[in-house]
């Protein structure tokens, strides 16, 4: 049995009076891809961010309950919450790139961590970056240009590219295809199961074919409860809760 | 069962199931009917039974292109999925028990079988067991009942000892009575063909079991 990178122990989330995350414990193995799924508004995205602590920028957002990485506590106070989200990095639904060069999108997490002692390690980086998002080729030889002017899916592939330049260990995913064409998304899946080689991914997706095409543990959220958690074959042949099988099947819960 | 949000997903999958049982129920009478031709020297009902085949096969391209479609259309997932592979299952053993009585319907046709009464007592005790485990066993796929199907799963039994008790009787014959060596040579075919339906009966108990609890039955014998 290999030890989980993340563990999270009786995770209570609020915003405000409003409970949004009921008492989960989940347990996440490293360099798979787990999926989160669930109905709008069950708490994926929310229990996500906890991870990485960018609820914490969210007013009257509050958490109960322990997240370890790596058996350490990421809410204890001496925790810099900068490097933690280096080293847990996020990919959004909406590719976000800054309105800078292609290479500076890639540049900028790398410098501003002080992971690059040159420019030409610099350089060496975000070309390691492009090409470890499937980029570079694409990318190559217009590398000043805007990251803002790449198709949607190139977009995305430049966010993970970004999110990779700093060498996190893991990868929170919300939905990064869900504005993506089928072509753009099997490129993001392909990237996504080449990556977990190296990286912890936890993905937040609507699509369960998505989920069952990427991940090797699915967990399902219902009302800020998580259901049921488990090997995703089996979720998805033969769930053992009524409500995940209700769910997956398209039915009424 | 909760209902599927989009209900037309509902009527297709339960457009297979009426089909399975369609093609199943055919099948069935198939069989009673092969055996009774056979002991009445029923050309004219042979014909018809040859003819009802091609029902089947029928029955089987609509299985798969319905099955197909859901698949491709609505990637069926968890109980869904396997109502959609367990159907193909149960299609395809139907398909085969069509062409089991088929191959006996065609005895009476070409040939002047001599039956004594022994073995027409056993042969349509044997016919209807075979084709009493097959009702049973759709029954089963369509109740969704994998109790009851490990009870229909271990009746074959009884249709593999007859099999065996009356080919050996009918070998031990042959010797004896070598006048009417072909007809015990068919008579051989029949008692093999039907203890076959009991195995087609024994593998869609199988399906229900796998379609029920998702778990693949295997017998420990
Ligand atoms: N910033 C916020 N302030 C207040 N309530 C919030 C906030 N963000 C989320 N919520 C509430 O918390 C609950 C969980 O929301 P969350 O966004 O985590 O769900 P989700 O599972 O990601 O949904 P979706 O699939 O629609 O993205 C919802 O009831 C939502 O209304
Ligand atoms: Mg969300």
């Amino acid at each position: 049995m290999t030890d989980p990178v993340v563990r999270c122990e009786n995770v209570n989330i609020y915003y405000g009076e409003k409970q949004a995350i009921n008492d989960i414990s989940i347990d996440i193995l490293p360099k798979q891809i787990t999926a989160f799924i669930g109905p709008s508004g069950c708490g994926k995205s929310t229990f996500l961010r906890s991870l990485n602590r960018m609820n914490d920028t969210i007013d009257g957002c509050r958490m109960e309950g322990r997240i370890l990485i790596d058996d350490e506590d990421i809410y204890a106070p001496e925790v810099d919450v900068v490097p933690l989200r280096a080293r847990v990095g996020m990919v959004f639904q909406k590719p976000n790139p800054f309105p800078k060069s292609i290479f500076d999108n890639v540049a900028y997490g790398p410098k501003i961590h002080g992971l690059a002692k040159s420019s030409s390690e610099l350089q060496t980086i975000v070309e390691h970056a492009l090409k470890g998002s499937g980029l570079w080729e694409e990318v190559k030889d217009r590398l000043d240009q805007p990251g803002t002017g790449l198709s949607g899916g190139q977009q995305q592939r430049l966010c993970i590219a970004r999110t990779i330049a700093v060498q996190p260990e893991i990868i929170l995913m919300d939905e990064p295809c869900s504005a993506l064409d089928p072509i753009a998304t099997a490129k993001i899946e392909a990237l996504m199961t080449d990556l977990a080689k190296d990286y912890t991914i936890i993905i937040v997706t609507h699509s369960m074919q998505q989920a069952a095409r990427v991940s090797q543990k699915t967990a399902f959220f219902h009302l800020g409860d998580l259901i049921e958690y488990g090997d995703t074959t089996q979720m998805f042949t033969n769930p053992r809760e009524s409500r995940t099988q209700d769910y997956i099947t398209g039915r009424f819960g | 069962m909760n209902e599927h949000i989009v209900s037309s997903y509902d009527d297709e999958l339960n457009k297979l199931q009426t089909l399975i049982m369609t093609m199943g129920t055919t099948a069935t009478e198939m069989v009673d009917n092969a055996v009774d031709a056979l002991l009445n020297a029923d050309k004219e009902s042979a014909r018809t039974i040859i003819d009802t085949d091609r029902a089947i096969n029928a029955g089987l391209s609509r299985l798969t292109e319905l099955s197909q479609n859901i698949l491709a259309l609505r990637s069926p997932m968890a109980n869904d999925l396997r109502k959609v592979l367990s159907a193909i299952q149960v299609g395809l053993n139907i398909e085969r028990v069509g062409d089991l009585a088929k191959n006996m319907a065609k005895l009476p046709i070409s040939n002047e079988i001599f039956i004594e009464d022994i073995y027409a007592v056993e042969l349509r005790k044997m016919g209807k067991i075979a084709s009493g485990n097959l009702f049973d066993s759709l029954k089963t796929y369509n109740q969704e009942n994998a109790e009851e199907a490990l009870i229909v799963h271990a009746n074959d039994i009884r249709l593999d000892e007859l099999h065996k008790a009356f080919s050996k009787s009918v070998m031990l014959n042959i010797t004896k009575d070598v006048e009417n060596i072909d007809s015990s040579i068919h008579l051989l075919f029949v008692s093999r063909h039907l203890e076959r339906v009991g195995d087609h009966a024994k593998n869609i108990a199988e399906a229900t079991i796998y379609k029920v609890k998702g778990e693949i039955y295997e017998p420990s014998d």
